[in-house]
């Protein structure tokens, strides 16, 4: 939308047009492609400082290094899987929102389990309740990540879906990705059931951590699919 | 043949300084003369000096004259008459009698005057124009001053020795007028400024009440300085200073009877037009009142009584009173604080 | 091996009281009713284990007796008592959701309270009722002193007028309709029936044991009418039976209650939440906004708030949240929250300050979380996780509770 309202300025005479087009420059550049490639990765958690050996540091020392993205903060409660799923929940820009949303299945996820956590009289059975939510989380993502995918191969003409062993960082996007397509199902029936997404996104994850519901399903069908083109394997090395 | 001596004259009587035009007609000539060949020592025994065949003749060269200094940048004579001057034993009043220029050769310090750049070297009191744009006070020096009073001691009548202190000086003349004289050695005796009469008064010393004192400083507006207390009358619009002093006692009688008169219409003021709060005046009395005559048996009646006498009110109820004034005039936690103190010693 | 456990249990416990002694809020270290570790020798596992006392609890869990001891230290209330009192509302939302979470009810003592309860105890009752304001920026805890408050007024016997949050009949009422008996105003039936109930569920066992009856005959309707001498109970379940009449009789048993209070028969203390609200010159229904137009619950309810009965109590807070044009309130002071009206009207009054969390009621309530698995983050309990939530919420209760709600 500022896009938008910068071009029409410049249309205009404007006493601060080479500005505004200066600003607009900013604007097209992605990210962090302004660096050269000597600069380096920000090192912005203390955890992360604290990792590294003394010969690494002084190494740093000499180093350009690039500012740290807005999302990435110092804070004790920072968890790096959690900021990459909240680009994964976030529409049209507003990583605010996004934050927020995330923030409120946890809350919702928390307020489930603590109040089954206090309601279980019995010690030895409370322990096996999980309380913690980005715990959860975590969990949940693990159990989504498939092993297998399919990659389509031309052979004579013939399209095959051949079983290839996936990436951490796919299984990852993948598992990230089915969490907020199974949430986001049906999107408009708030008005209906009163549900939001951050009641379906706690519900799935709470689902996935036990290996239910429609995410470990999808991840489940790729994984039959893979298994069905077994026989396909070998396209894979073979031309 | 005739133009040619003709020509030969001409040069000749120029001496030295050959104009182009001159060598031009020259040259023409030896050309015509060339051209007749034959009779060529007639040419020479016109003259004895070898004579030469100028080609190109030498360019017209201006001599270099060294330039006269213009009169103004010519250091006056006496430019070291500072020097002579000794700052120590000089009868200063006497070099600098009067309001002047600055004038370099009669200071015998060095002054200076103007922004440096970094690196630059200061500029002396010489030929300085910052120097001579700003006004000088040399002539007023203590001693100077001094001496003038002294002059003028002669014309004076000594102060009162009873109005030692400054409260016993404002006891006894509250009024203060203000008037300024003006002396001219100009063709006219008569200064605008000196009609101007400036009315000093502190407001304390005018018998007002509450009423009249509030109509009085809305009446007088800014003229009312509140830090002092004092109000400041200036009149300056007549011609004379005896009818503008005339005006100020006049301004100063008129604000006193007109903040005393009581108009009708005064009566219909109601709460909402008052510009303090009155505590005694609002519903905060009257309901203290009620509370503090309410018995078990008037359960329901919410109707406030007249507020408190005063002779009837107690200090605590006067801390309250303020303390709501406080509140209502500019609430903070600091007069909720003190509200609350009044507050529980009234209630509990 | 017990033993070792009990030793290592009090020390831990030792250290939380030195701690707390060398943060910077004064705070008695030593709590009556902590375990008596002399007896540890002969106490089984079970019974010292069940009897450790955490240091940001107490067991006293009856309000009259809280003191400057229970400063900062969260009480439970019994289950069947909190059901009682704040069944149909009087803690706020957010609070009630959390208290469903921990399945418990706890309080922290605060010095608000115990400034209240202090008055009160020294309040000559043969005098009109006194008013106290409580005031303070949102989310300080108004609403959970005044909670804490009706919880006390409760043990202390007193009768309850309490009106959990005026805006849920000024601003979002179900239904508004023009009033028969004060024309030019506005009724909330439904609403009122809503708050008979909450006072009949409230006030159960005085009303069953004072046996109240009306003074003089209601004519509510043509064929609803009540002679003099009817049990108000009957009153009650007839305005909570037909909602139409519900606001008139809300006024009614109202006035009924500050004659027998006034008698000497009770005490009574009134409790209402957002007291500013009563003052909106509009009623906004869940459709519509009626404009110049005031609420008929809301008249009873400033009449219990004058000074004209005694043997009475009232406790009332303002809120900014509570304000009728709250986007654009400016303060958080009794005289412009309550405006010249509101203020004329309460005045002479108490006015009491709730302010943020000192250092050691932030310790006890982050300590109360980590203990209840409102925060669940391994980093929550360290230092430095404690240091920055402190930080971020800058002793606001709500903020806090916020702020743990991802973690």
């Amino acid at each position: 939308m500022s896009f938008i309202i910068l071009r029409r300025a410049l249309q205009l005479n404007l006493p601060h047009k080479h500005a505004i087009y200066n600003s607009l420059r900013v604007l097209q550049i992605k990210n962090y492609s302004v660096y050269p490639p000597n600069y380096v990765e920000p090192i912005y958690h203390p955890d992360q400082l604290k990792k590294l050996s003394s010969d690494e540091r002084k190494e740093l020392l000499h180093k350009n290094i690039k500012p740290p993205l807005q999302n990435q903060n110092a804070s004790v409660f920072f968890d790096p899987i959690l900021r990459k799923f909240v680009n994964h929940v976030m529409k049209g820009g507003n990583k605010a929102m996004a934050r927020q949303i995330i923030e409120e299945a946890f809350e919702k996820v928390k307020r489930i389990q603590i109040r089954k956590f206090h309601l279980e009289k019995d010690v030895k059975k409370q322990e096996v309740i999980l309380t913690n939510p980005l715990e959860i989380f975590h969990k949940a993502v693990e159990n989504c990540k498939p092993v297998l995918d399919v990659t389509p191969v031309k052979k004579g003409g013939v399209v095959y879906k051949v079983p290839v062993a996936v990436p951490d960082h796919k299984a990852q996007f993948l598992a990230f990705r089915w969490l907020v397509d199974s949430s986001r199902e049906h999107e408009p029936r708030r008005s209906h059931t009163g549900e939001y997404f951050s009641d379906r996104l706690a519900k799935e994850l709470l689902d996935a951590c036990d290996n239910l519901g429609k995410t470990i399903k999808k991840k489940v069908e790729l994984h039959k699919l893979c298994e069905a083109n077994k026989a396909y394997a070998h396209y894979r090395w073979t031309k | 043949m005739s133009l040619l001596s003709v020509s030969r004259n001409s040069v000749k009587g120029l001496g030295g300084f050959k104009p182009i035009g001159a060598h031009l007609t020259l040259n023409y000539a030896v050309r015509l003369s060339a051209q007749a060949g034959a009779d060529a020592p007639e040419f020479g025994d016109s003259s004895d000096e070898f004579r030469q065949l100028v080609i190109k003749p030498p360019r017209f060269v201006e001599s270099k004259k060294t330039k006269k200094a213009g009169l103004h940048m010519v250091m006056s004579k006496d430019y070291k008459r500072a020097d002579k001057i000794d700052p120590a034993n000089v009868d200063w009043k006497s070099v600098w009698p009067g309001p002047r220029t600055f004038d370099p050769n009669s200071i015998p310090i060095p002054v200076r005057q103007g922004r440096l750049k970094p690196k630059a070297r200061s500029f002396g009191k010489h030929a300085n124009m910052e120097l001579m744009k700003i006004p000088t006070f040399f002539h007023l020096t203590p001693p100077a001053i001094e001496a003038h009073c002294k002059e003028l001691q002669r014309f004076c009548t000594p102060f009162p020795k009873e109005l030692d202190t400054k409260a016993k000086c404002e006891q006894h003349f509250p009024l203060t007028v203000i008037t300024n004289d003006y002396l001219h050695s100009s063709p006219t005796i008569r200064d605008p400024q000196a009609r101007i009469v400036t009315v000093k008064l502190k407001v304390k010393d005018i018998p007002l009440d509450n009423h009249a004192r509030d109509k009085f400083m809305r009446l007088v507006r800014d003229q009312y300085d509140e830090k002092t207390g004092t109000l400041t009358i200036v009149t300056d619009r007549c011609p004379l200073r005896k009818q503008n002093y005339d005006y100020a006692q006049y301004l100063l009688t008129a604000l006193f009877f007109e903040s005393w008169k009581v108009e009708t219409w005064e009566s219909e003021k109601t709460l909402e037009d008052m510009e303090v709060y009155e505590w005694d005046k609002n519903v905060s009395s009257k309901a203290l009142a009620s509370i503090l005559k309410w018995t078990p048996d008037k359960l329901g009646k919410s109707v406030f009584h007249e507020p408190l006498k005063s002779e009837e009110l107690k200090p605590e109820h006067l801390a309250y009173g303020a303390a709501v004034k406080e509140v209502v005039e500019g609430e903070s936690k600091n007069g909720l604080d003190q509200y609350k103190t009044a507050a529980i010693r009234l209630l509990i | 091996m017990a033993l070792r456990i009990l030793q290592n249990e009090v020390l831990i416990h030792h250290i939380g009281v030195v701690q707390r002694m060398l943060s910077s809020a004064p705070r008695p270290a030593v709590v009556t009713d902590t375990v008596n570790p002399v007896n540890k020798e002969h106490a089984s596992q079970e019974k010292t284990k069940s009897k450790i006392i955490k240091t940001f609890r107490t067991e006293e869990i009856d309000p009259v007796k809280h003191t400057e001891n229970h400063l900062a230290r969260f009480y439970t209330m019994p289950e069947e008592l909190s059901q009682k009192l704040f069944r149909h509302g009087g803690l706020t939302r957010k609070f009630a959701d959390l208290c469903q979470v921990f399945t418990e009810t706890s309080i922290m003592v605060r010095q608000p309270f115990l400034e209240i309860k202090s008055y009160i105890e020294r309040i000559n009752f043969s005098k009109p009722a006194v008013r106290m304001v409580l005031y303070g920026k949102p989310g300080h805890g108004k609403s959970v002193t005044l909670s804490h408050l009706v919880n006390y007024g409760h043990n202390a016997g007193f009768l309850l007028v309490h009106v959990p949050w005026v805006n849920t009949f000024m601003r979002r009422c179900k239904d508004a309709s023009p009033s028969e008996s004060k024309p030019g105003m506005m009724d909330v039936p439904i609403n009122a029936a809503a708050w008979l109930v909450h006072f009949r569920t409230q006030n159960q066992h005085l009303l069953q044991k004072l046996n109240l009856m009306t003074s003089k005959p209601y004519k509510y309707g043509p064929r609803d009418s009540f002679e003099a001498g009817v049990p108000i109970t009957e009153l009650i379940d007839f305005g909570v039976g037909r909602a139409k009449y519900a606001c008139d009789l809300v006024e009614d048993l109202l006035r009924e209650i500050k004659a027998y209070s006034n008698s000497g028969l009770f005490r009574t203390m009134v409790v209402i939440d957002g007291f500013n609200g009563l003052y909106a010159p509009f009623v906004i229904t869940e459709r519509r906004k009626v404009l110049n137009a005031r609420c008929t619950l809301a008249m009873p309810f400033l009449e219990m708030s004058r000074f004209d009965w005694c043997n009475g109590v009232v406790v009332v807070s303002v809120d900014r949240l509570a304000h009728h044009d709250m986007f654009n309130a400016e303060s958080d002071l009794p005289l412009y929250l309550l405006g010249k009206e509101g203020w004329e009207h309460l005045d002479p009054f108490i006015p009491i300050h709730v302010d943020k969390y000192n250092a050691a009621e932030l310790n006890s309530a982050i300590e109360y979380y980590i203990d209840r698995r409102w925060i669940q983050h391994p980093s929550g309990k360290t230092k430095e996780g404690i240091a920055e939530l402190s930080a971020l919420c800058a002793g606001n209760g709500h903020d806090l509770m916020k702020l743990c709600g991802p973690l």
